[in-house]
């Protein structure tokens, strides 16, 4: 066997998580990320994990929520309306602070919608989704090799901050195949629970863990808590890729699959003259802001293109961030579809005037 | 094109079965186009009702071009996720100068819809290719492809004929040190008691030691566009 093997994306985030610890797995097949479950469900046998197929999604979260409290490295993953699903069970895992993973391949919506890639889960993903003040750290990988890597360290990231951890992929991320190896799998940071659910054994005082705190005073103290664990967040654990930024006429913004066609426009762009960079967000939450506005700062950069498989999501952090310094334009395909270089570049000669 | 494939063993009806990802789709394509230049009217049925992401049929325009005709599930290219298999299939086995060569679905599930057809292709001069991509996780070892191939048969109800290595990192082959393993795929044929068919590549991944080999070999062109598949294939 090569070095490195050929792997689906969605295989590759349910191989990623066991060489990650992940022994638990719960969830609910919806196309376009069933390969997950189906990969799971082959390789949890080997390894004495568990797999169980839930009646829904409601109860795959739950049942993530009650193994998390005992302690496990354990994950969900669905696509886009399983996943609108999953969203009380979100917010209960905040407030408990409980670290967990859960994947969402992206399809196109609203509603039920179609079964394509889209990035439509942006807003939802980021800015809550669920009831109450809190957020879950969410990273977009581009690429199979990037999914492996990003799944293991969502792990690291879950346990890290007792937070959830979400992978926003598409269903172009989930079904293609590229090669992989699995380096650092071995990099497995395993963290002391000391406040984990696990039987008392009548030596010691029970612990509980809750999302219910009936003191007001309580409830704030919790919620300062947590804003300040996501002040730490952005400040340590902030990821974004920047291409050929330096000297750039024009910043594409971009995540995940609409970051990969971008990738391949910048070389073009270059052909014709115009210097465009990329600004790719590797975690979406917390957002890159920083990066974004001192590129926006920069006299070189006379304006932003974002690109996205939506109508505009992102766009909103990019623009908060650059601030009105520049203007921000905007391109996006809704429905399954992708942009085209073409279009793309198309786009770019018009912001550009040549 | 395919000139060099040196492959003698024509059947009324070939069937491509495999794991999951292991090629069938570009097999089945490159198979039925070889056979439609040496003079045969042949269609290729898209019988994988497993994943409407990609299929053959995606590529009916350019197989049409070379002769092939297809027939395809009813919801192919229309993102419906409703598995079922094509009304005109059975047009095959009536017609008898038609020749067929059937891309199945992965593993046992895909392989389901060989079963729905058992008695017609029993009944037919047919043979069934288990196509083999040791690079794939089901299939790298070869205690995993003698298991998958009794899976397979079990499900199809019907013995395999021979295997076909297409061992590959889909377009990442070329400039990769690709460890063809072929003696894991001829391990696992013995143990089987199966030939090893013929192998595929695309044309400059073909590796020198195939030359020493028995095997012909069938050299690939492009037909399937996968998701996510760019101009440039370089990727972080």
């Amino acid at each position: 066997m090569s070095s490195r093997v050929l792997m689906k994306g969605n295989e590759v985030i349910a191989e990623a998580a066991i060489r990650a610890g992940c022994r638990h797995y719960f969830g609910y097949p919806i196309t376009p990320q069933t390969e997950i479950m189906n990969y799971m469900a082959r390789r949890m046998k080997d390894v004495d994990g568990t797999m169980v197929q839930a009646e829904s999604e409601i109860a795959a979260i739950n049942m993530v929520y009650g193994a998390a409290a005992a302690g496990a490295r354990v994950m969900t993953t669905s696509s886009s309306p399983g996943i609108s699903l999953k969203q009380e069970g979100f917010s209960y895992i905040a407030g408990a602070e409980l670290p967990a993973v859960v994947v969402n391949i992206v399809r196109c919506g609203p509603g039920l919608g179609g079964i394509l890639p889209a990035q439509g889960d942006y807003f939802q993903a980021t800015k809550g989704g669920g009831h109450g003040d809190y957020k879950n750290i969410v990273l977009a990988p581009a690429s199979v090799q990037e999914l492996y890597e990003l799944t293991v360290e969502a792990f690291n990231l879950a346990d890290k901050y007792r937070m959830l951890v979400m992978i926003l992929g598409d269903g172009t991320l989930g079904q293609m195949m590229e090669p992989v190896s699995y380096r650092d799998a071995e990099q497995i940071e395993t963290v002391e629970k000391p406040w984990h659910v696990c039987g008392t054994k009548d030596k010691r005082q029970h612990r509980t863990v809750q999302s219910i705190y009936i003191d007001p005073d309580d409830l704030e103290a919790l919620n300062d808590k947590l804003q300040a664990k996501y002040r730490t967040v952005e400040k340590q654990d902030t990821m974004v890729e920047m291409i050929g930024c330096e000297d750039a006429e024009i910043i594409i913004t971009a995540f995940g699959t609409s970051s990969r066609i971008s990738r391949n426009v910048l070389r073009l762009a270059d052909d014709l003259g115009i210097k465009v960079g990329m600004i790719r967000p590797i975690t979406l939450w917390p957002f890159p802001s920083e990066a974004i506005m001192e590129a926006a700062a920069a006299d070189s950069v006379k304006s932003f293109l974002d690109i996205e498989l939506n109508a505009g999501q992102m766009l909103e952090d990019v623009r908060l961030a650059v601030n009105g310094r520049k203007p921000v334009h905007f391109l996006g395909r809704t429905g399954g579809n992708l942009p085209t270089q073409k279009e793309i570049i198309e786009k770019i000669r018009t912001i550009a005037g040549r | 094109m395919n000139q060099s494939f040196q492959f003698h063993d024509k059947h009324k009806i070939s069937v491509f079965i495999g794991a999951y990802g292991s090629g069938k789709s570009e097999v089945s394509a490159n198979f039925s186009v070889w056979l439609a230049q040496s003079g045969y009217r042949v269609t290729l049925c898209d019988l994988d009702i497993i994943n409407p992401y990609f299929r053959t049929s995606d590529a009916a325009a350019a197989l049409s071009a070379e002769g092939v005709s297809m027939v395809s599930p009813q919801f192919a290219g229309t993102n419906a996720d409703v598995p079922a298999l094509p009304g005109g299939l059975l047009s095959v086995f009536d017609q008898k100068d038609l020749y067929g060569v059937f891309d199945i679905g992965g593993e046992d599930l895909g392989a389901r819809a060989v079963a729905t057809v058992r008695p017609r292709l029993a009944a037919a001069d047919h043979a069934i290719y288990m196509v083999v991509n040791v690079n794939r996780p089901c299939t790298d070892t070869a205690a995993r492809i003698v298991r998958q191939a009794y899976v397979l048969e079990k499900t199809t109800g019907l013995p395999i004929s021979g295997l076909v290595q297409n061992t590959n990192l889909l377009e990442y082959s070329q400039s990769e040190s690709i460890d063809y393993s072929d003696e894991t795929i001829e391990q696992a044929a013995r143990q089987l008691s199966l030939p090893v068919s013929f192998a595929a590549a695309l044309p400059e991944a073909v590796p020198p030691a195939w030359s020493a080999k028995s095997w012909p070999v069938l050299r690939l062109k492009r037909f399937i566009r996968y998701p996510g598949q760019a101009s440039s294939a370089k990727q972080p």
